[in-house]
């Protein structure tokens, strides 16, 4: 973890850029950053769960839409995913097991990457289970790619820079 | 390497509380749905393909091709493309409307005016993996349209078939 967090800058830059990049480094590998990332995160898996929670029956249609799990499998996953969500999306806000929720998390949201990009490669649009080759629906797929592409980013980066920042292990028990 | 383990064991051990409490709350939930559902396509009587959620009870008839073809070239027949209006100029069935489902309430009072109660109607979409036709005639039977049929196979059983197509904006 401390390995990535502090990469060495390249000697042979100038010192003022050299400064600049360590600035922005310092920034975007934050322990606070990661604390707004985490609670960013943790209150949108608490947020999407909600829905699908309340409305099992439709979040299912939704997951036979994607036309990837085989039949007998869909409602088990419709019925445990959300769950999944909002105890990561608390866990993410008070800080709790981050190291591996913040994993979890990560992974989910690959899984949910390779889903939508395998959608978007065959063109199915997964809104109404049906093949359409529409740009507003590409574009809608893509718009949710792009989304959680940068949901990733923000939760590797609170995988890797977390720190136990304000987390309730460290409100607890001082290290 | 066992670092990275000792992180996967509570991360499994939260997909399993969430997996207890998931199907706790949907056994004791009034909304709660079986843990394994029927998803997969029904055939019909005449080998008529539907999606899983077309209910044989209560829901428009399903036609197949032969009857599409059949109907078409009967008077006061009217047939409705349920997709979107870029599929729609990319290409329709020859003389059918277009009423996008997903945005049912806007297209309706534009398209619906020009098509009488007691016309016979079919709908249809892309394939039968659609259910854009199948949700069109449930909410055109709600607004008063009695005489409805869903055509599953759609656009693409109908272009196979090599029947009369159009482009662009011409019914």
């Amino acid at each position: 973890m401390r390995s990535v967090c502090s990469v060495p800058i390249y000697r042979d830059v100038s010192f003022k850029v050299e400064k600049r990049m360590k600035f922005l480094k310092n920034i975007l590998l934050s322990k606070h950053l990661a604390l707004l990332f985490r609670l960013f995160l943790g209150i949108l898996f608490i947020y999407a769960s909600v829905d699908k929670i309340l409305h099992p029956a439709a979040f299912a249609k939704i997951v036979y839409n994607f036309h990837i799990l085989p039949g007998f499998l869909i409602n088990l996953f419709a019925i445990i995913l959300p769950w999944v969500e909002f105890l990561l999306g608390v866990f993410l806000v008070l800080g709790i097991a981050l190291d591996s929720v913040a994993l979890l998390a990560s992974t989910l949201l690959g899984v949910f990457i390779i889903a939508l990009g395998v959608n978007l490669i065959r063109g199915l649009d997964i809104n109404c289970g049906c093949f359409s080759t529409a740009p507003a629906t590409k574009s809608s797929v893509s718009k949710r790619l792009i989304e959680d592409v940068i949901f990733l980013a923000m939760s590797l980066q609170v995988w890797k820079c977390h720190q136990g920042f304000l987390t309730l292990k460290n409100l607890f028990y001082k290290p | 390497m066992s670092n990275f383990s000792q992180k996967i064991k509570p991360a499994l051990i939260i997909i399993l509380v969430a997996a207890v409490i998931g199907i706790l709350y949907n056994l004791v939930s009034p909304k709660g749905i079986g843990l394994v559902g029927s998803w997969s396509q029904q055939i019909l009587e005449g080998n008529i393909i539907v999606p899983p959620s077309y209910d044989k009870t209560s829901d428009s008839p399903p036609i197949s091709l032969a009857d599409a073809m059949s109907l078409y070239n009967s008077p006061n027949i009217i047939f409705i493309d349920a997709r979107t209006k870029e599929d729609y100029l990319k290409g329709h069935i020859k003389g059918a409307l277009n009423l996008y489902m997903e945005e049912y309430d806007t297209w309706a009072p534009k398209v619906l005016p020009n098509v009488p109660k007691e016309a016979t109607i079919v709908t249809y979409c892309g394939a039968d993996e659609c259910e854009l036709s199948l949700f069109l005639a449930r909410n055109m039977n709600v607004d008063g349209y009695k005489n409805l049929k869903i055509f599953f196979g759609g656009w693409e059983e109908w272009v196979k078939a090599g029947l009369p197509t159009s482009t662009g904006e011409n019914p």
